[in-house]
């Protein structure tokens, strides 16, 4: 881990005033939208009112878009690999960077959510729900930025939403015509086996959700016997396989100081 | 001079690659055996699986302890691979209190739905579904002992004040039972989300956290125990239901003490003010209830059901002099059509002409009311045909 690494990409990340302005606005919807919700009914007032974990995704999308895309594109990361680190350490730490960023402002958007909870409820202060989905919010944005590093290491500039996008693109894609695929599997039982269609397409379709969404429930994490092997294995696997494709893609790549 | 141990830019982290390889092969491995050799990864991934402290019954011998034992049924409906089953099954019935609470005071019935069942072999998850109607992935519902022959309509509905969130106390009528800012206002366990305890009903759908499943094991422990309102009809004597004609036309109430259609007719006809003063004024109003599954309390009264060819509750009789046959409306619609049925029967026995042959029709000596509601409860189009 390199400490200069990760305070360049804070700081990158302070200077760029499109994207401090879409972090407030992430951060201030859901308070806005709960403060209508409040006014509109009065047993909302009695309730945690929490936003979903998935917004930590979008959290990680404004500090990951382009972290590694954009110094390849303005020559700045031949500057940064003159000095003596490794590609290694540097994805790492911009992977680290990221994900802990993206966590805090995750982590302050729930926490200021339960506040104001509290304040009209205090019996809610204690409420273990903010605490869950704290930790949701952490695995999230850990787990999303190993994907969107990949993804900036791919490509130069922002041109990595784009990849996302397409990503996205293919699930939906997927998904729409996966039930098509199951239909006409059911309906020629007889001439393939039809189980293993559904098989294979439901493997295809956890792929898909484990990549784009790293979810692992709080509860299930922390329930005993009862613990989850799948999504704890899926998220180790997503966040090593995106760190070493990053560093091998990045480590066999040529880099020059001119802009592409 | 001693070469210095720096590592190259380039440096390929061979750890790294080689915990991401075994991490795959690992994720690989699991994913694929959790699709095509599911019964043998069942033993180390199926998270419903495991110890309970919650003591299960199978389906039958849950049917003949709630009759004995006269507590509902909680059948917990969960879903493998279900991220809100996984949630119910780990956090809320391992906590020891609520698990004490439905050891104590449900007969707890498991009813596990597998998805990937693709030929739907899972017998009693259908049967239940087909009679209770759930749709959720996660859902507990509590069928109290007398109901369990019934559908999710009747268990749901109730015609008990409290249960149906009338405030009695502040001379709230018919149509008030549906103010939901009396039970959002005191109630607080109610959401918008459509998870949760829902509004009087005996359903938790989805997890949300142990206390809302506290509060709905409390309050769905006691739902249907409490009596149904007779409503504000001022009921004579049953005793008069057998007794000679007098000059007011007599009309018998023959009701359930469960299922939707009694107690919409408890809760709309004999609640409504329009209704209960119309029915007051022109009728000798005699209320027959019937215990739902309680067969020696009922065996007095069929008599009196059979004499009127009724088969299936509720069921409105008027009876008059001036009428050759009983008039009789099976089921109950809306308290509109009741009340036009009352209305008929009551143009009938002052001999208005033209009534009968419109609205009446004659089945086995008694003129049944055939207007243009579909009557819910009417023969045929129940589950059940009556105690």
């Amino acid at each position: 881990m390199n400490r200069a690494v990760c305070i360049t990409t804070w700081r990158e990340f302070k200077a760029n005033k499109v994207r401090v302005i879409l972090l407030t606005l992430l951060f201030l919807g859901p308070i806005v939208m709960f403060t209508l919700q409040r006014c509109g009914s009065p047993e909302g007032l009695n309730r945690d009112l929490l936003s979903h974990p998935l917004m930590a995704s979008f959290f990680t999308l404004l500090w990951a878009s382009g972290v590694i895309g954009r110094e390849v594109q303005n020559g700045t990361i031949a500057l940064v690999l003159a000095r003596p680190i490794t590609i290694a350490n540097y994805v790492i730490s911009k992977w680290f960077a990221v994900g802990f960023a993206a966590s805090l402002c995750a982590l302050e958007a729930v926490f200021c959510e339960h506040i104001i909870s509290a304040v009209n409820c205090p019996s809610l202060l204690w409420a273990p729900e903010v605490l869950a989905n704290g930790f949701e919010r952490v695995i999230l944005c850990f787990g999303t930025a190993a994907f969107l590093v990949f993804l900036s290491s791919l490509v130069s500039g922002l041109k990595d939403l784009a990849l996302l996008a397409g990503f996205g693109f293919a699930f939906a894609l997927y998904s729409a015509f996966a039930h098509t695929v199951y239909g006409i599997a059911v309906g020629t039982a007889h001439l393939v086996d039809s189980t293993f269609a559904l098989h294979l397409g439901r493997l295809v379709e956890n792929l898909f959700v484990a990549i784009l969404f790293p979810y692992v429930p709080f509860s299930v994490f922390f329930s005993g016997n009862l613990f989850a092997y799948g999504p704890v294995i899926s998220l180790l696997t997503l966040i090593t396989c995106c760190l070493s494709f990053s560093i091998w893609v990045l480590t066999h790549r040529e880099f020059s100081y001119a802009a592409d | 001079m001693q070469p210095t141990k720096s590592k190259g830019t380039r440096y390929q982290p061979k750890g790294l690659y080689l915990a991401a390889s075994i991490l795959l092969v690992c994720s690989a491995f699991y994913n694929i055996g959790d699709q095509f050799f599911e019964e043998w990864c069942d033993k180390f991934t199926n998270s419903l699986s495991g110890e309970s402290p919650i003591h299960w019954r199978e389906n039958t011998a849950a049917l003949a302890e709630a009759k004995r034992t006269s507590k509902p049924i909680l059948y917990a409906f969960l879903t493998k691979h279900d991220t809100a089953s996984l949630q119910m099954y780990g956090e809320g019935f391992h906590d020891p209190k609520v698990a004490e609470l439905i050891n104590q005071s449900f007969v707890p019935v498991r009813v596990d739905y597998n998805p990937r069942d693709y030929n739907h072999n899972v017998a009693l998850s259908s049967k239940l579904q087909n009679q209770y109607g759930y749709h959720q992935s996660c859902e507990l519902l509590a069928v109290p002992a007398h109901m369990t022959d019934l559908t999710g309509n009747d268990i749901e509905s109730s015609a008990n004040l409290s249960e149906a969130s009338i405030d009695n106390t502040a001379g709230l009528e018919a149509g008030d039972r549906y103010n939901y800012k009396y039970n959002n206002r005191y109630r607080g366990f109610s959401r918008n989300d459509g998870l949760g305890f829902l509004n009087n009903s005996p359903k938790f759908v989805g997890y949300t956290n142990k206390r809302d499943l506290l509060d709905f094991l409390y309050e769905s422990q006691h739902w249907h125990r409490l009596p149904p309102t007779k409503g504000k009809v001022a009921w004579q004597p049953l005793a008069l239901a057998t007794a000679p004609l007098n000059t007011k036309p007599r009309l018998i109430a023959f009701v359930d003490n469960a299922g939707a259609a009694s107690d919409n007719m408890r809760l709309e006809t004999f609640w409504t003010a329009k209704d209960y003063k119309f029915i007051n004024k022109e009728f000798e109003p005699v209320l027959v209830e019937f215990r739902h599954g309680d067969d020696a309390f009922n065996k007095p009264l069929d008599e009196l059901k059979a004499k009127y060819g009724i088969t299936s509750l509720p069921a409105l009789v008027i009876e008059s002099r001036q009428l050759a046959a009983p008039l009789v409306q099976f089921g109950h619609s809306n308290s509109s059509s009741t009340r036009e049925f009352l209305e008929a029967g009551v143009k009938k026995t002052s001999a208005v002409e033209g009534v009968e042959s419109v609205h009446f029709t004659v089945v086995n000596g008694v003129h049944v009311w055939r207007k243009k509601y579909r009557l819910v409860g009417a023969p045929g189009r129940h589950i059940h045909s009556g105690p």
